[in-house]
């Protein structure tokens, strides 16, 4: 836009009214642009969509990158008849599931008293938990083997949803201390004044209010546990206490890699991350933000 | 409850209030389990890295000093890792960083679709880390990959490169993949940082006739700096602790081309068996993340501060 039309801008602005979209040369390069971006981004995924339902070995022969001439749910069927898929669902689900009820408490509970409260050392909790955050695995996976060995929780479903919490417990009071910093504190104290104790208002009111935020860090929660790998791997080891990450790996491993039912078992093991990914999207576009104080 | 108003509040009441002992009781379960699970076996990673502590004998570990470290250090692997890690974390950085404020500026502009084709971009962040190895290994397989038979299609190439089979593209290869999986992250913070700058900025620039580049050159990039600071270190602490991508589609190889600190650590210990100088290398690579907690404490310090001025 040149600098004449600027004041036509100014005031076209100022009065929204419907605009016609006009063809130009910039539009067309720019859509240009935003297409190819948007492919070459999206490409990767697509491509193991499609694989899935091609016939075996039909990549191997015709290399296809766009779409296969041949479509088939046998690779489905047989990927489901010739390995442990849903058990390894069942212990993905059972591992995540388990992690994030063993963390959200504990961790509503800190974040609301950081959030609440100054007390001494409160910087200090705050930086400790941020670290932990940040800690790599490869730190505690050795501490981890020998101490799951000694108490007989190598190899155990419980075991590794227990060590998936080095990572959620921490995540977990970091993402809702800043929710709970949304909460007006209004709402508490007038609770406070109509006689409720400390404790009766975060059960009554900060709790209630601070649902959605407890529901959106649980599905961050089950997202990371979803994630998780080297844990589980380190962990378990009979095919029957894998997790759904150890069984997609286990296809690389072997001498003849089925492609396509590789890229089957990974749309499965895609799905519900996207289902709860999607749920996310929902909470941080509209969910988060409050609206019970008016005026 | 009324009660309580009546005869004045409880012994225990008393003590749970704020300058009581409350905020401690409600820390006190996440701090115990961060205490077994990460502050236990931290300090006993320590200890075991002045063990000659073995996988195939345990309880059998004896304090060897130093040692651990005295050989890491002599060793040209051990450099080498931290040179790997160096480059990966960096090239990634840099990568998914720039991606992600590339696609955060498209995103930024109006658009019909522009939510499509926010949901497609954001497509990546929701795939999980194993899917995306299963992905990529075909994606860059030598025979069918679809990055040879494009890179072919385009005349850029005339055989099949071995992407993650030789040495000199291993490593880019597994950059590509983890900033693919993780430049969405850094798109929609960007953007986010984008939307908050204000309107009339542009329009009294483009009153003073600053053009297209100006403006992004003097509002946008200034405007984003500490966003993108931040996003920046958030990128090389998640690059440098992740071990998925190098551990599961490279593996490490070929040969020692892309095996990265946290691989290294985890082939010491479950490949060599030798628990004590892995223990040693995780020791060296807490230190370093500690470094980078600190940067990015500084950075979120200092963020804090331009908001209350």
């Amino acid at each position: 836009m040149s600098t004449q039309t600027t004041t036509a801008a100014v005031t076209a602005a100022a009065t929204p009214a419907p605009r016609k979209p006009r063809i130009t040369v910039g539009g067309i390069g720019f859509a240009i642009l935003v297409i190819t971006t948007c492919i070459a981004v999206v490409y990767p995924f697509y491509w193991m969509i499609i694989a899935s339902f091609m016939p075996e070995g039909y990549s191997i022969a015709n290399a296809p990158l766009f779409y296969p001439e041949q479509f088939t749910f046998d690779t489905f069927a047989k990927l489901f008849a010739t390995r442990p898929i849903w058990t390894w669902l069942l212990n993905t689900f059972v591992v995540t599931i388990g992690s994030t009820l063993l963390t959200i408490p504990f961790s509503v509970l800190a974040a609301y008293s950081l959030h609440r409260y100054r007390f001494s050392g409160r910087r200090f909790v705050i930086f400790f938990v941020l670290l932990t955050q940040l800690l790599p695995a490869t730190a505690i996976i050795v501490p981890f083997f020998i101490t799951f060995r000694n108490y007989g929780l190598l190899d155990t479903l419980h075991g590794v949803a227990l060590a998936y919490m080095t990572f959620t417990i921490p995540m977990g009071i970091w993402i809702l201390w800043g929710y709970f910093q949304s909460i007006p504190l209004d709402f508490e104290e007038s609770a406070l004044v109509d006689g409720c104790t400390q404790m009766g208002a975060f059960f009554r009111v900060t709790l209630p209010l601070a649902i959605p935020g407890i529901a959106a860090t649980s599905l961050y929660v089950f997202l990371d546990g979803w994630n998780q790998y080297l844990l589980a791997y380190i962990l378990t080891s009979s095919t029957q206490q894998w997790v759904i990450s150890l069984g997609l790996f286990s296809f690389i491993g072997e001498y003849f890699v089925e492609i396509e039912q590789m890229m089957a078992a990974s749309v499965v093991a895609s799905l519900p991350a996207l289902l709860v990914f999607a749920m996310l999207q929902r909470y941080m576009r509209g969910g988060l933000a409050l609206g019970g104080m008016k005026g | 409850m009324n009660t309580r108003t009546k005869h004045g509040p409880s012994f225990w009441s008393r003590l749970l209030t704020p300058r009581g002992i409350l905020p401690h009781v409600l820390l006190a379960p996440a701090i115990l389990s961060l205490l077994i699970f990460v502050v236990v076996p931290v300090i006993y990673s320590i200890y075991l890295s002045f063990t000659d502590a073995n996988l195939l004998r345990f309880g059998q570990a004896e304090y060897i000093g130093f040692e651990n470290y005295q050989r890491l250090l002599e060793r040209g692997r051990f450099w080498e890792s931290l040179t790997n890690t160096l480059v990966y974390t960096a090239g990634t950085t840099v990568l998914s960083f720039g991606m992600g404020l590339f696609t955060a500026l498209i995103l930024n502009e109006p658009f019909r679709m522009r939510g499509l084709a926010r949901t497609l971009i954001s497509i990546p962040w929701a795939t999980p880390w194993l899917v995306v190895t299963t992905i990529w290994y075909v994606m860059f397989n030598p025979q069918i990959g679809p990055v040879n038979e494009v890179l072919k299609g385009l005349g850029l190439i005339q055989v099949g490169v071995p992407w993650l089979y030789q040495t000199s593209t291993a490593m880019l290869g597994i950059i590509i993949v983890t900033s693919w999986r993780l430049f969405p992250s850094a798109t929609l913070i960007i953007l986010a940082g984008l939307q908050s700058i204000s309107p009339e900025l542009y329009e009294a620039a483009k009153v003073d006739g600053a053009g297209r580049w100006a403006r992004f050159r003097h509002i946008t990039l200034p405007s984003l700096t500490s966003v993108n600071l931040v996003m920046i270190v958030l990128l090389t602490i998640t690059a440098f602790k992740l071990i998925t991508v190098a551990l599961t589609l490279t593996q490490g190889g070929p040969g020692t081309a892309t095996s990265v600190l946290s691989v290294y650590t985890y082939q010491e210990a479950f490949e060599s068996n030798r628990l004590g100088r892995a223990s040693a290398l995780a020791t060296l690579s807490v230190l370093v993340s500690g470094l980078l907690v600190i940067v990015y404490f500084a950075l979120i310090g200092r963020q804090d501060r331009e908001k209350q001025d």
